[in-house]
């Protein structure tokens, strides 16, 4: 039924949070900016995961490595920047049981470790939280960790042997490729009026991500030592 | 009396508080107080009603695809628009691989430990394990090898001292009645379950685009471009892609999810007995047959009282009598003013006063159906299916049925199914319907892409003044339905009444409970301090109140709570 892993080797970003609640969009709203300045090489997939429940076990499981982006409160200052092992994550030094979200991390940890499919290395990336409340936009102190973060993932992924480059400027009217946020909404995708090979009508910019990302899920009672 | 508070609830989507007072071993009285996403009539003030599901589907991490649907529908009725056969194909497709995923992680990730002792396993013999398993089941991954391996997994978990994901649970609580061997079944099962949801959420990817937060909806139809012989678009590598994966969930569906309830159901049946609460049930249609939205392959209506002589259909997604009977009160929750008011109407000006239980205990609203408070999900869903006469709703319940029989001993009515395991049941059943019209409405999109039609948009024109709208989608926990209204293009209004509110409300002003209080009721309790009776019940429901933040939190607050005062 399932080969071996195409997953295994992968190195996933993984982007947490709510878009609609400002600082703690952090997550997508890095992975946007992050999707639309790097080229990633085969191997690494960088996901805006939203607010994710238990299926956050799968997106873990068989991978390399996992290194999640996301805001978090009560580690000091607004918009200073932490790193979270294994250990951390688990222990109660990071966070409690009562958060909604820690659950489904751990648990996705834990879960994946039970089924012998958890990734060798695990680490959380998170920028203290100034601001939470509905809203599409980050604050102005979150929204400068961004760039610090995100040379900050670029030493992760390098210590993993994995390197993004920059892409070029995009040619003036790709849309598709403009920065657009999580929600890209100035520029929805629009289908032109129908016709059988619809005209301007681009696949999503993520389009295809089923086939990048594991086509098919790791063996989780698998052979792993 | 005592009175036990569980703060949070684990095990859900989002944050839940319970308040129950026990007297004589069991629950008198109940407060259901949930944290409930608001806020999103502020985010659209203002915006392009053809972006409003973007933002819509991230009011909940699990469950986008649901409210991208609701969102596009209630633009799409606002505006009259029909859109293409396929976009409706496709939506329905979405519909089912996403309740598919949905319903298989509910049962085994965030309900099974209630009912299943992990500890117990391990005193469990594998053949015997696999005996029972192949008894009940002709899935082909229950044999003695795969059962010794769990086993031998769950053995070195509990030896290196730490339960890891199965700490905190309930292993040796009196009302654990699994003998080691069924337990070690379920556990195995647990396993593979990760496998099978894992593959409808990727017949979801490959139709949305990316999951979660979807990106193929648009209002007038999808953005997927249909042609058969580009890889780019939806071709057919893909749709076959989608086939083969709706077919390996729907075998694990029918061949290890169903009987896993059944026996599961078989085996505490006293727990057919509680929980019934409010027995009032609404659905909405769902999964349209044709552009138009007149045929559908999931009939809605409503059921009064638990008699289904009083079923009533709710025909389509224009529906007048759904249209004019729903309202939102505010009388005990944490907004200003007291009064019950129609979607369109609808405000959300917060006023937090503290827990009060004979006042203001929730952020949550109490959503009414001419004036009645309403049960919505798997239940309904399956209630309403029978009552209407609905084929796959009737032929799965009843396989369902004989199942619990066989291992009860024991004819079980249909009564029972107002229940707490009737809600588990019904879960079930709805995912053995959901797997054959996944298969079903698969073919009548290839059949329709055949014959020439690859159609999947209309441009929407906004006229200038007002238009009001509403969006009705059947998600995996119930009716859910969003309320727009829009002038001169742009949104002027937005209310969403999701499923977990009409469950999860609080009493109304008339002090008439909502389905989670009142399903406590009755509940037995043998022990205050390890209230896993309450858990049963109230996880039953699959509640979903909305992860409003995931922020990882170091502030040092306490352990989830459990208090018995």
């Amino acid at each position: 039924m399932t080969s071996a892993s195409s997953c295994a080797g992968l190195v996933s970003v993984l982007g947490i949070g709510n878009a609609l609640m400002s600082d703690d969009g952090l997550g997508p709203h890095f992975v946007a900016r992050f999707q639309d300045r790097f080229d990633l090489p085969e191997g690494l997939e960088v996901e805006d995961v939203g607010t994710p429940g238990p299926e956050l076990i799968y997106r873990v499981s068989g991978r390399r490595a996992v290194i999640v982006i996301d805001a978090v409160r009560g580690f000091g200052r607004p918009g200073r920047i932490h790193r979270f092992t294994r250990q951390h994550i688990l222990s109660g030094a990071t966070g409690t049981p009562t958060s909604p979200h820690d659950p489904f991390l751990r648990a996705a940890i834990l879960t994946s470790e039970f089924a012998g499919s958890a990734p060798d290395r695990i680490i959380l990336l998170g920028a203290e939280v100034h601001r939470v409340r509905p809203g599409t936009q980050l604050s102005s102190v979150m929204q400068s960790a961004v760039p610090v973060l995100e040379e900050l993932l670029r030493a992760e992924l390098a210590d993993l042997g994995v390197s993004v480059t920059q892409r070029a400027r995009p040619p003036i009217g790709d849309r598709a490729r403009r920065s657009r946020g999580p929600f890209h909404p100035e520029r929805t995708i629009r289908p032109a009026a129908t016709r059988s090979t619809p005209r301007g009508v681009h696949p999503p910019p993520d389009g295809g991500r089923a086939e990048r990302s594991c086509d098919h899920p790791p063996p989780l009672l698998g052979m792993r030592p | 009396m005592p009175r036990i508070v569980i703060d949070p609830v684990t095990r859900i989507e989002g944050h839940l508080r319970i308040d129950v007072d026990v007297e004589g071993g069991e629950v008198r009285d109940a407060w259901s107080s949930g944290q409930m996403w608001r806020g999103i009539e502020l985010i659209l003030q203002d915006r392009d009603p053809r972006d409003a599901w973007l933002f819509t589907q991230r009011i909940c991490g699990v469950c986008t695809t649901v409210h991208a649907i609701a969102s596009v529908r209630a633009v799409e009725n606002a505006l009259d628009l029909t859109i293409p056969l396929n976009a409706q194909l496709i939506r329905n497709l979405l519909l089912a691989s996403h309740s598919l995923h949905d319903h298989v992680v509910h049962f085994y990730h965030l309900s099974a430990l209630d009912w299943v002792d992990v500890v117990s396993a391990l005193d469990a013999d594998p053949a015997e394990a696999s005996r029972i398993a192949e008894s009940l089941s002709p899935w082909p991954r229950n044999g003695r090898r795969e059962m010794e391996r769990v086993k031998d997994r769950l053995a070195s978990l509990i030896s290196s001292g730490q339960l890891g994901i199965f700490a905190n649970g309930y292993w040796g609580h009196p009302a654990m009645h699994l003998s080691p061997e069924v337990n070690l079944m379920a556990v195995s099962h647990y396993l593979q379950a990760l496998e099978y949801q894992q593959k409808a959420n990727q017949a979801v990817a490959i139709l949305g685009g990316k999951t979660p937060n979807i990106q193929n909806l648009a209002v007038g139809g999808v953005a997927n471009a249909i042609s058969l012989d580009d890889a780019a678009a939806l071709d057919m590598a893909k749709l076959y892609h989608v086939r083969d994966l709706l077919d390996e969930v729907g075998t694990f569906v029918r061949e290890v999810f169903l009987p896993d309830v059944a026996a599961i159901g078989g085996m505490y049946p006293e727990w057919l007995g509680y929980g019934a609460g409010v027995t009032n049930y609404l659905a909405v249609p769902d999964m349209p047959l044709d552009a138009g939205a007149t045929e559908f392959d999931l009939p809605g209506g409503t059921i009064f009282g638990g008699d289904l002589s009083t079923f009533e259909p709710i025909r389509d997604f224009k529906d007048k009598r759904f249209e004019e009977s729903v309202t939102e009160g505010v009388s005990r929750a944490w907004y200003e003013g007291s009064e019950s008011k129609h979607p369109w109407e609808g405000e959300t000006v917060p006023d937090y006063t503290g827990f009060d239980e004979d006042g203001k205990y929730t952020w949550v609203k109490a959503p009414r159906f001419a004036g009645h408070a309403m049960q919505v999900g798997p239940l309904a869903q399956v209630l309403v299916g029978y009552a209407s006469g609905h084929e796959g709703t009737r032929r799965w319940l009843g396989e369902a049925l004989r199942m619990v029989e066989n291992v009860a001993g024991v004819p079980i009515p249909l009564e029972a199914l107002h229940s707490t395991l009737g809600r588990h049941l019904a879960r079930a059943v709805r995912c053995a319907v959901l797997s054959e019209l996944a298969v079903r409405h698969w073919e009548l999109l290839v059949e329709n892409i055949g014959s020439g039609d690859t159609d999947v948009w209309v441009e929407p024109v906004f006229p200038s003044g007002e238009q009001r709208g509403f969006g009705l989608h059947e998600a995996p926990r119930g009716t859910l339905s969003h309320w727009v209204v829009i002038r001169d293009g742009r949104i002027a209004n937005y209310q969403a009444v999701v499923p977990s509110t009409w469950n999860a409300g609080p009493k109304d002003e008339h002090g008439v409970a909502g389905p989670y209080e009142a399903s406590l009721i009755g509940n037995p309790v043998a022990d205050p301090e390890q209230p896993l009776e309450v858990l049963r019940t109230i996880h039953s429901f699959d509640p979903c109140l909305a992860c409003a933040i995931h922020t990882f939190d170091g502030t040092g607050q306490e352990r989830a709570m459990v208090r018995a005062v």
